[in-house]
């Protein structure tokens, strides 16, 4: 009686979270705020936590989402940036040109586009991206989010040049030889599977149906790509790799299947916007973009160079009371010069000047810029620091470690299912896959080795769900909904991710579980 | 009242200076100060429920 309580007590943060924005469609910030009230008072009275702890954890958020920040408002000034200029516009009217097929328009964009971005920038771009991009395509703001939150998870954790990967291999310190072909075959399954859901929030088995070829042909590509990246031990460009062979493969499909589909009545528009913009000058930004990333991480000299300015906070050991420690680390390292968002902010900065040059844009474009991406990324930010910071108080706490041991000792059975379960639970809380990864980690190492299934397998399990649990993070969801106008509703949004990502995971849980012994 | 004399923007801030201030104090063995900063970061939660 008292287990179920303390697992009740300890999994309450994340329950009012959810009940607060599915429930009662609260918004991020309001409910994670209440979720973060929760979170210290459980914390601080059942687990022990004592008040230092609970100070240097709000640092340690703090300080974590900052890192996050740092991209969403880059993000988002590069997404006004190039939606001022038309150039948003201007790649709908492209995409509509290269298929007026809505199943593939959807599938191109929401599934594809999105894990190429995953593959060069992660850290909710390609919802920021993308979601705008649908939304001006004709879908609705729900399917808008949904599509690419669903459509960019399984690219996750070889995304963004492998730092979820990475950080796995960091807290287990196993080799990256270990796991490259267990989470290989459950991400290749993973990608076909994200791209059956994606279709179906749009039109059920009807858009399955009209676009199961394509579906099959270019999941396959990109599942494929990845794992054969993975497998030769260049895992670091796994992701981004897949995303181009998917654009690539997107090409032909699209013009062999891009038919007409039933529920599509829009015009293709050939015709440049009337400030001139065009397809190549709308792409210019993007592939601006992958210029700047190609150069910052690819260039030795460049990437010592923008590394060079740093900013960490070291935290000393923590206790509770009840006599869990808490290691002393460092906090969350920002590199000022080098970090995802400055990438994103040099694009965004030589983008305007370009279109600026160009005469894409009306008078006071500067200011609208400034004003368009605060409205948005004011918001975001409150959801994201009350989330990230309760988080980090569960995880000192003990209660992240009480939520996952218990439910895994009541699976023992299937452990393989449940570890992918106790990944997305932890990408969804942490809104990280690297977290999830960071935090249980460890812990799944030493729970296969407990239950007797293989480590390589069971790790491989826990980095699937994670990339999976990423699609039903709050942080994220945040992130889609304040580029499409859904900014404190993002309960629907949530909701239908969360949906969907509870059949995933329970799929991939289910494949996961029969092909362990060969992962 | 006050959650609406203070804008979103500054919650924003106070929200992420509150923590730093937290640090400095906690790392000065000022826990008590630390302790202080910790409530009014619970002030801020609270503000961020009230407001709609």
């Amino acid at each position: 009686m008292a287990e179920i309580a303390r697992l009740l007590l300890a999994g309450s943060p994340i329950l009012v979270v959810l009940i607060l924005m599915i429930k009662f469609q609260w918004g991020g910030a309001r409910a994670g705020a209440a979720g973060w009230f929760v979170a210290m008072i459980v914390a601080f009275l059942a687990f022990g936590a004592s008040a230092e702890m609970l100070v240097y954890a709000q640092t340690k958020g703090a300080l974590l989402t900052i890192y996050v920040l740092y991209i969403v408002w880059a993000a988002l000034l590069l997404y006004f940036v190039t939606e001022e200029a038309g150039a948003i516009e201007s790649i709908g009217n492209g995409i509509q040109r290269l298929t007026q097929n809505k199943e593939l328009q959807l599938l191109i964009v929401g599934w594809v586009f999105s894990s190429f971005l995953q593959g060069v920038a992660g850290f909710g771009v390609p919802i920021a991206v993308v979601a705008p991009l649908l939304l001006g395509l004709g879908f609705s703001p729900l399917v808008a989010v949904a599509a690419p939150a669903i459509g960019h998870s399984w690219a996750v954790t070889f995304g963004n040049m492998a730092t979820s990967y990475e950080a796995l291999l960091a807290v287990t310190g196993l080799p990256g030889t270990m796991m490259t072909h267990g989470s290989g075959v459950l991400l290749a399954i993973a990608c076909l599977l994200c791209g059956w859901a994606v279709l179906m929030i749009y039109g059920g088995w009807a858009s399955v149906r009209r676009a199961f070829v394509p579906l099959l042909v270019i999941g396959i590509t990109m599942g494929v790509t990845q794992y054969s990246l993975a497998a030769v031990e260049v895992w670091t460009v796994a992701g981004f790799s897949a995303g181009i062979a998917g654009l690539l493969i997107s090409i032909p499909v699209a013009r062999v299947y891009g038919k007409r589909s039933a529920a599509s009545d829009d015009t293709p528009d050939f015709a440049p916007l009337e400030n001139g913009m065009t397809l190549g000058w709308a792409l210019a930004a993007y592939g601006l973009f992958i210029a700047v990333i190609s150069i910052a991480i690819f260039s030795v000299p460049v990437d010592a160079l923008l590394n060079s300015v740093r900013f960490t906070l070291p935290f000393p050991e923590l206790t509770t009371a009840q006599g869990r420690i808490v290691p002393p680390a460092d906090g969350k390292s920002i590199s000022l010069f080098g970090h995802p968002g400055a990438h994103l902010f040099y694009t965004a900065l030589l983008s305007l000047l370009i279109y600026q040059a160009k005469g894409f844009y009306r008078s006071g474009v500067v200011s609208r810029i400034a004003a368009r991406t605060a409205k948005s990324g004011v918001p975001t930010s409150l959801g994201m620091i009350s989330m990230v910071c309760f988080a980090v108080v569960m995880d000192h706490s003990g209660m992240t470690s009480v939520l996952a041991r218990d439910i895994g000792a009541a699976f023992a059975a299937i452990y393989p299912a449940v570890a992918v379960a106790i990944g997305s639970l932890g990408a969804f809380m942490t809104g990280s896959t690297t977290n999830s990864n960071v935090v249980f980690g460890v812990f799944q190492k030493e729970a296969a080795e407990i239950s007797g299934f293989t480590v390589a397998g069971i790790l491989s399990a826990q980095t699937a769900g994670a990339s999976l649990g990423s699609m039903f993070a709050p942080a994220k969801i945040l992130v889609g909904c304040s580029t499409v106008g859904l900014a404190g509703k993002e309960g629907a949004v949530l909701s239908t991710t969360l949906k969907w990502g509870a059949i995933l995971v329970a799929l991939t849980g289910a494949y996961a579980l029969l092909l362990e012994p060969w992962l | 009242m006050i959650a609406k004399l203070i804008s979103q923007s500054g919650l924003l801030c106070l929200s992420l200076v509150f923590p730093g201030l937290m640090y400095l104090a906690a790392r000065q063995g000022q826990l008590g100060l630390a302790i202080v900063f910790l409530a009014l970061q619970t002030l801020i939660m609270g503000l961020l429920i009230v407001r709609k």
